[in-house]
């Protein structure tokens, strides 16, 4: 296994940081591990710090993204997945669509939830209205059929036509 | 809930959306030409040609670093934006409680500010301008989602509401560590006077969500305003308490740090933060003779680059100490 910090030598030394309450271990060079303790003894250990920090970071997205394939990237504007990874900025609204399986975990880590609870664009808000109330219809009109009530599902048959047409009158404008 | 403007410890409300037109790329890898596009639909959208009475658009290619950096002390616009020099633009209502800046991480980031506690109207005032733009535009959108950002960690409302409050005694008693834990634990953050990655001089800070999706624009801004008004309580309980045990060492402390900003010949940024953060708690707790709203404006205008506005020249070094002190007196005598 290579060096985690020099990604150029061989690890032979595992130093074990915690941080809040949580143990990670790196694997260093003997070079690395010594500039370390240089920077210890200097009293800069934020450098230290922030290294062991960043690989946490790395290793908790790492281990989170389930694994894509290897050239998966946006349909619209080309963002690779691994420049996501590298970056964590999306380049298009098309790429949630593409990622999508792949940035589930991050947002559930990120948000603990994945639903989107608050406020709705006032067309989809419209348009999500419409269908609901197409498929209140078509329930109640599915139960008429079933009980018989043929009278009634003609006529909310003509209310499915009247919304429908509605949709695409509305589209055309 | 009241909505009463406690402005003792909270100094200011603010919450910003960000928001992204559907059919352009991210302003993460877009090019000047979208750049443009981007601002001028957010115009059109808005009703506004280019500058009128009430909204002025800046251009930040277009503007000298003292100006800019003037804007983000005013917290009119956001370091990330000052960033995007060749893109970035905001525009600024002439009351300077909104601002829409373009271009940044994401296409718009519409940002609302009202004075002391008091993220409803903030939050009321940035969906107005919200709605008008929505009649006219795209946003991005997703059911599950919510609206989409260039950044996994504003999705859902895209909406971040924030309080920058003064914690001198917190700070004093080391309880910030503390502070942070446990408001981590309900999903919100705390950051420096500038945000993510800035230092809270003069002990102030901003608190704010972290998180943006599965949750209703009125939770997020109930959790942070009910999150302000506990770090207040503290903050009260504490200036209480040491008004109790010693008042005499609290107006020595604050009187010392008022005659030094009234009567200083030179002064640096950071001793002004220092003896400001002394300043405004005597002012506050009603010790000093100057108001609250003065010790306010004193932040904002001792500024470094509010310094060299007002001065009309740059400055550095001992000159810009130097006219710091000149500011301050001038804004102090004048109370």
């Amino acid at each position: 296994m290579l060096c985690e910090e020099c990604h150029q030598n061989p690890a032979t030394v595992l130093i074990s940081v915690l941080v809040n309450g949580e143990a990670t271990q790196r694997h260093l060079c003997a070079s690395c591990m010594q500039k370390i303790q240089q920077n210890i003894a200097k009293g800069n250990i934020q450098s230290f710090l922030s290294s062991v920090l960043s690989s946490i970071v790395n290793a908790s997205t790492k281990e989170n993204f389930p694994p894509a394939e290897k050239n998966l990237a946006c349909s619209r504007c080309g963002l690779t997945f691994q420049e996501f990874q590298k970056t964590s900025k999306l380049g298009c609204s098309q790429c949630y669509q593409d990622f999508r399986e792949q940035l589930k975990p991050m947002l559930l880590r990120i948000h603990g939830r994945s639903q989107h609870a608050g406020h709705v664009p006032y067309v989809n808000a419209e348009e999500q209205e419409k269908q609901k109330a197409i498929s209140q219809l078509r329930n109640k009109m599915d139960q008429a059929v079933s009980e018989e009530n043929f009278e009634e599902a003609a006529l909310i048959r003509d209310q499915l036509k009247q919304l429908a047409s509605m949709k695409e009158g509305e589209e055309n404008v | 809930m009241s909505n009463v403007i406690q402005n003792d410890i909270v100094l200011s409300s603010r919450v910003r959306l960000a928001r992204n037109y559907d059919d352009l790329p991210f302003s993460t890898i877009h090019s000047q030409g979208i750049a443009t596009v981007c601002v001028q639909r957010t115009l059109q959208a808005l009703n506004i040609s280019q500058s009128n009475d009430e909204y002025t658009l800046y251009t930040l290619r277009d503007l000298g670093d003292v100006q800019k950096k003037s804007l983000m002390e005013s917290h009119l616009v956001s370091r990330d934006l000052l960033q995007h020099n060749e893109v970035g633009a905001a525009l600024i209502r002439s009351d300077q409680a909104l601002s829409i800046m373009m271009n940044e991480e994401d296409h718009l980031r519409i940002q609302s500010i009202q004075k002391g506690q008091d993220l409803p109207h903030a939050a009321e005032l940035a969906y107005l301008v919200e709605a008008t733009l929505e009649k006219q535009v795209r946003f991005a959108f997703d059911n599950q989602l919510g609206y989409l950002t260039a950044c996994p960690t504003n999705t859902g409302t895209g909406m971040r509401a924030s309080l920058m409050v003064h914690l001198p005694l917190l700070t004093l008693f080391k309880q910030m560590g503390n502070v942070g834990q446990s408001i981590a634990k309900v999903g919100l953050t705390i950051r420096g006077m500038y945000g993510e990655g800035s230092d809270a001089l003069g002990n102030v800070y901003q608190v704010s969500n972290q998180v943006t999706l599965g949750r209703t624009e009125n939770e997020i801004i109930e959790a942070v305003t009910a999150v302000g008004r506990q770090l207040t309580d503290m903050e009260r309980s504490l200036r209480q308490k040491a008004e109790t045990a010693d008042n005499m060492a609290l107006e020595d402390q604050t009187f010392r740090a008022y005659g030094l900003l009234r009567y200083a010949r030179r002064i640096s940024s950071d001793e002004f933060m220092q003896n400001w953060s002394n300043v405004r708690l005597g002012a506050a707790m009603g010790k000093l003779p100057i108001t609250i709203e003065t010790a306010d404006q004193l932040l904002e205008q001792a500024q470094d680059a509010h310094i060299m506005q007002w001065a009309e020249k740059r400055l550095k070094g001992d000159e810009l100490n130097k006219a710091r002190a000149a500011r301050i007196r001038d804004l102090l005598n004048n109370e």
